[in-house]
């Protein structure tokens, strides 16, 4: 079914928090320990190959990489940043949905109040939300998909909420 | 054309095309209308088969058939008809299906037909019963007067009318459709999807903006498919489908049919209920059937219509008394003659469209009573052309007739309206079409807040000044004809689309001509005069659903009731379901002319969501069953599932409660588990606690200021319990934290505090001491916790462990060690909430389970048992270990608690709750204070929440009541360990009063006796926890 909509996950990555004060080498610190350059856009993430490197606040950064990458990561990390800064390893918090096809952007809507218009949400967004009941950090994606990345406590209730919303027939009755 | 009566001329309008035969002999026409004429269909109504066709409604059919009478009414048991053809039908409201299935309080003029379709009058028969007996005895502010009676009086009427009251029956089973809901967010939302409407979703769309257009009914075209009108050179219905074709090609619009917008709230949100399989009869389960939409907009366009306003006069309930518009309706778009001899009531020149319709139709017009002295428009000479009698400055006062009108008393009018010129006469007629005016759908303008004015001109509610960004177009601002809608909606359309960003608020889209008759002025009578006073006449009905007729108002008015809201409230009238859409500017009418004042200045009551009912399906939505609330599961869930754990929900998290074996009761599982733990080894999953790294140059500093204990000097590879103290001095939460390094520590929460906790430690970063280098994160979901219990504990670990040495001396009580379990990186904690040798090892969310079965593995030679939270609980009870919230509640002081140790006063920049400490109140020698309960009969266990008074003396047999209570039990439980029942509690003086026997007297009158014992039940020196 050309219209189908179709969901991945819950798949476990590699994730750290990265909390720092911004100051002017942080930008070029962040990128060669990451491989990513830094948003400071809010509200946008970027991409590089498998790694991903998410503006959740001002002074607040979630990258992600394939599992097992979390210790190499961080010890990069450490040595590149200065100044005030807090890296933590929470790959085992965060688990990660993948939506792709045309009406995925339809369970987005069934889930969350945000808007996922291409207009408001363009590919390159990312977003921290109320997700059906529970919250999630949503990106959008070059290819169109998107990603929905949630506690890990969450995974479970998130996942029979995500098949529910997908469920139904993309032709109207 | 123009069979029985005499010769027409052609009307201007293109017409039927076909002629109907001379003397019809049933209600369809044989031609025309809507309606799909090759699918035909079966319903059944209170259990009489009928058959309609695909494009009816529920109440078209009915009409076709013949039924006449379709429900009793609600107070007085009369016979109802339809009366219109939409939202505004107060008195064909139905139960839909059967069962599960049954819908009840559906309105019939809504309901689209389809195979199969049950339908009954909801309170048909238990109203017959009750009709009558009632009907004398229930006047106005019949609640309020027996309210004010004696109480034994309400309780035997409350017994009657409970068995009467209500409109429809419940379903007998859950509901075993499925709703959901959508999330809109778009420039302009156009509500309603007639002529305005779509001019406005027009013109918002050409100029790119995102557009909705909602619309309650099946189809869009809303007045315009009722009315045989031209648009341009074409049917209008035509320019309809090519809008509605240009608009589903627009990739920014969004077109929901079948959707009625029922609520609208702050910041332009509206929510709609779109109904999508209930036309089709059964349903599939994974097709909602119906949906609510959520939508926020940036502008809203209101082209919600008008209802049309029947005048009020005696007996007007009769079936057969029908709006003007409605009779059209049913006419043009179903071809259904709701009648055959049409008499017209109207005070305006729009409602002779449905006369010369009825006319074209080939059915008898028997009169026109015109409340006007010498109308003179168009459409009134074109009447006159085709020979239909006008009784001009005429009203219809009175409708005869016994299950249907069989004639009507009419009357010349005085000057002024209010009484009879001269004495009335009877014609003869079946049907009264009735047009007084019309009331704009303001309702959900006034829903945002947006109060109605009253507009002399046009003699209606218009919407008042918006308070929020929304543009009114077409008939609810007033705009009657069809060309001023066109021009109004495509106006609104383009102003709101140029507020939202879009174009330049000309529309790019110019009305095709309409031909317009030229209409005199309107004269409306709001309530026809009688040869009697509302009293005496015959029952003058202003509110159908809910019996409510003129008398009552005007009864309300003299019982001093002169706000229109009180009046509302007393009399009921726009109380049902239909909250009153016909009926309720007749009722600030008639209560203004009996106050002495104007419309304007008795105004209209408040309308609020919802515009019509919305099933409770709808708003549940998806959050039903198995979805209804987000379960937090821990890494470990699957394992406790497998094993047959009892659950308990802490916050949303799913904690293993006891885990029974075979028939075990919970008592016998909880005695087993606990034994495991202080005899041998246990393990608790524990990932659920708050967990928050904290890391920073000023980490010490930070937490220093944030718990009442000293944390600087904490050694690395400590840990310690910190309680966290609001601002006055009451606790917060409490947990260890651990220094991890010098500059990092991890800090534990509460289970429900985790989220509180770490919003309130940003709060004081951010917002207080900002100069500190400190970043928090939460870490409770990435880390897996097995908590092994039990005097076997070292060496369990000790089987799965090898690179951290578990020695008493090398890793001590209140310390944490880094290493691996099981072969996986893990951190273990040497803490305890048990009271025994205690290792909690941590690991990474996604190695827990593996970690979790490894040390069953190696637990298993030593008899290892998992527990649950209830083992947990009476583990700490006997340790006397408090849980904030409940053994504390909000106004303990550390000190209540017995907790004095862990507070440090002096330091050097003091901490949350310092200085309120010192507050008198706080120093009060009478506070509660923290202690345990010994019960005097050993097996008996005190219910938590029990009140603890004086015990009573010899003296006093039979105690005084009340007594004065002294505190109250936080936790109670019956000890396995020490085969005894304790109990945990709040007492005033407890401290004091060590070795005094208190009482607690039970809700079922026992008063149980129990003696006041220091907090601490086992092993008060703590030998087994430093074990």
């Amino acid at each position: 079914m050309p219209d189908a909509t179709t969901l991945r996950g819950p798949r476990r990555q590699a994730c750290l928090s990265l909390r720092a004060k911004p100051n002017p080498s942080l930008p070029a610190a962040v990128a060669t320990a990451l491989g990513v350059e830094l948003p400071t856009t809010p509200c946008t993430h970027h991409r590089a190959g498998e790694r991903g490197l998410y503006w959740l606040g001002p002074d607040e950064w979630l990258a992600t990489a394939p599992a097992g990458a979390e210790d190499a990561l961080q010890a990069a990390l450490r040595s590149a940043l200065t100044g005030h800064f807090a890296v933590t390893d929470v790959s085992g918090a965060w688990r990660s949905f993948n939506l792709a096809g045309p009406r995925a952007i339809e369970v987005l809507r069934k889930s969350s109040p945000c808007d996922f218009h291409p207009r408001a949400f363009a590919p390159g967004r990312c977003v921290q939300t109320v997700f059906a009941k529970a919250t999630a950090l949503i990106a959008g994606n070059a290819d169109g998909d998107f990603d929905v990345i949630t506690r890990t406590s969450y995974a479970d209730y998130l996942r029979r909420w995500l098949e529910v919303a997908a469920l139904e027939h993309p032709a109207s009755p | 054309m123009g069979a029985g009566g005499g010769s027409l001329p052609r009307p201007s309008r293109s017409a039927h095309p076909t002629a109907p035969p001379a003397h019809p002999t049933t209600r369809r026409l044989p031609a025309g209308g809507r309606i799909d004429r090759s699918q035909p269909l079966r319903f059944t109504f209170n259990g009489r088969s009928m058959s309609g066709f695909v494009g009816d409604t529920l109440a078209s059919a009915l009409l076709a058939n013949g039924v006449d009478t379709v429900a009793q009414s609600f107070k007085h048991g009369r016979r109802r008809g339809i009366v219109g053809s939409g939202t505004e039908e107060p008195n064909a409201i139905v139960d839909l299906g059967d069962g599960a299935h049954r819908i009840p309080n559906q309105r019939a003029t809504q309901v689209e037909l389809h195979a199969g379709l049950v339908a009954t009058s909801g309170a048909r028969r238990r109203l017959k019963r009750f009709a009558g007996a009632f009907a004398g005895v229930m006047p106005a502010g019949f609640y309020y007067k027996f309210f004010m009676g004696p109480p034994w009086l309400w309780r035997r009427w409350e017994a009657l009318l409970r068995r009467a009251a209500g409109l429809g029956a419940v379903p007998t089973g859950a509901d075993p459709d499925t709703y959901d809901k959508l999330n809109h967010h778009c420039d302009v939302l156009v509500v309603g999807g007639g002529p305005a409407g779509i001019a406005a979703a027009l013109a918002a769309a050409r100029v790119d903006a995102r557009v909705a257009l909602v619309d309650e009914q099946n189809e869009f075209g809303g007045s315009l498919l009722g009315a045989p009108q031209a648009i341009g050179d074409a049917p209008a219905t035509q320019w309809v489908d090519a809008a509605i074709a240009e608009l589903s090609a627009c990739p920014n619009a969004v077109l929901l049919p079948r959707a009625t917008a029922f609520g609208y709230y702050d910041h332009n949100f509206v929510t709609v209920l779109e109904r999508r399989t209930d036309h089709l009869g059964a349903t599939s389960p994974c097709a909602p059937r119906q949906r609510l939409h959520r939508i926020r907009a940036k502008q809203v366009a209101l082209a919600t219509g008008a209802v049309e306003r029947p005048a009020t006069f005696a007996n007007n309930d009769l079936p057969g008394v029908m709006l003007a518009s409605a009779v059209a309706a049913y006419l043009n778009r179903y071809a259904v003659a709701a009648g055959t001899r049409l008499l017209l009531f109207t005070g305006n020149d729009n409602a002779y469209r449905t006369a010369l319709d009825w006319r074209r139709a080939g059915r008898c017009v028997v009169a026109v009573a015109d409340t006007r002295a010498s109308p003179a428009g168009a459409l009134v000479a074109q009447a006159e052309a085709a020979g239909i009698e006008i009784h001009k400055a005429h009203a219809v006062i009175e409708a005869i007739g016994r299950k249907r009108v069989a004639g009507a008393l009419i009357a010349p009018l005085s000057e002024d309206g209010q009484r009879l010129a001269a004495k009335p006469r009877r014609l003869d007629c079946d049907l009264i079409a009735c047009s007084d005016g019309w009331s704009p759908a303001i309702h959900l303008s006034s829903q945002a807040g947006a109060r109605p004015r009253w507009n002399e001109e046009g003699m209606m509610f218009l919407p008042g000044a918006p308070r929020q960004p929304t543009v009114c177009a077409g008939a609810v601002n007033g705009a009657m004809s069809l060309a001023a809608c066109l021009a109004d909606g495509a106006a609104a359309g383009a102003r709101a689309a140029h507020a939202a960003g879009f174009g330049d608020a000309r529309p790019r889209f110019a009305a095709p001509p309409v031909e317009e008759a030229e209409e005199d002025a309107a004269r409306p009578l709001f309530i026809a005069p009688h040869v009697q006073p509302s009293s005496r006449a015959p029952k003058q009905f202003v509110d159908f659903q809910l019996d409510v007729t003129a008398a009552d108002i005007e009864l309300a008015a003299r019982e001093g009731y002169r706000s229109v809201e009180h009046a509302k409230r007393y009399t009921a009238l726009g109380f049902g379901t239909d909250q009153g859409k016909l009926g309720n500017v007749n009722g600030v009418a008639i209560l203004a002319r009996a106050l002495g004042q104007g419309i304007a200045e008795t105004g209209v009551t408040v309308f609020r969501p919802a515009y019509t009912p919305v099933t409770f399906g709808a708003i549940a939505g998806r959050d039903a069953g198995e979805l209804f609330d987000a379960e937090r599961h821990t890494p470990m869930h699957a394992w406790h599932m497998a094993r047959g754990a009892a659950w308990e929900n802490v916050g949303r998290w799913k904690r293993p409660w006891h885990y029974p074996q075979a028939d075990e009761t919970m008592h016998e599982a909880v005695v087993r588990e606990c034994r495991s733990a202080r005899q041998d080894i246990a393990m608790l999953d524990a990932s659920t606690l708050g967990k928050i790294d904290v890391q920073g140059a000023d980490a010490a500093t930070f937490l220093d200021r944030i718990y009442a204990g000293s944390f600087q000097r904490l050694g690395v590879g400590r840990c310690r319990y910190g309680l966290m103290l609001r601002e006055d001095g009451t606790i917060f939460d409490d947990g260890v934290a651990a220094r991890l390094a010098d500059t990092r520590f991890l800090l534990h929460t509460t289970t429900g505090n985790a989220e509180a906790v770490l919003a309130w430690l940003e709060l004081w970063r951010q917002t207080e001491w900002p100069d500190l280098d400190v970043y928090f994160t939460s870490v409770t979901d990435h880390w897996a916790t097995a908590a092994l219990a039990g005097p076997k504990a070292r060496d369990v670990l000790r089987r799965v462990c090898d690179d951290i040495d578990l020695s008493r001396e090398a890793f001590p009580f209140m310390s944490v060690r880094s290493g691996h379990v099981a072969g996986r990186p893990a951190r273990v904690f040497r803490i305890s909430f048990s009271g025994e040798l205690c290792f909690e090892v941590n690991v990474a969310a996604h190695d827990g389970m593996d970690v979790w079965n490894a040390l069953m593995a190696a637990g298993e030679p030593f008899g290892i048992t998992p527990y649950g939270t209830e083992t947990m609980h009476v583990l700490r009870a006997e340790k006397g270990f408090i849980i904030v919230g409940q053994d504390t509640d909000g106004s303990m002081t550390p000190d209540d608690m017995g907790l004095g140790w862990a507070v440090r006063h002096g330091k050097p920049f003091g901490f949350i709750g310092d200085r309120s400490l010192a507050l008198a109140d706080h120093r009060r020698a009478d506070r509660l204070h923290f202690v345990g309960l010994a019960t005097t009969d050993a097996a008996a266990v005190l219910p938590e929440g029990a009140q603890i008074v004086a015990a009573s003396t010899r003296r006093a047999a039979k105690p005084t009541t009340p007594r004065a209570m002294q505190g109250h039990v936080t936790s109670s439980y019956f000890s396995p360990t020490l085969g005894r029942s304790i109990a945990l509690a709040m007492l005033t003086r407890g401290r004091e009063r060590l070795g005094e026997t208190i009482c607690c007297p039970l809700a079922d009158g026992r008063e149980v006796s129990a003696q006041v014992v220091r907090p601490i039940f086992f092993d008060a020196e703590g030998r087994r926890t430093h074990a």
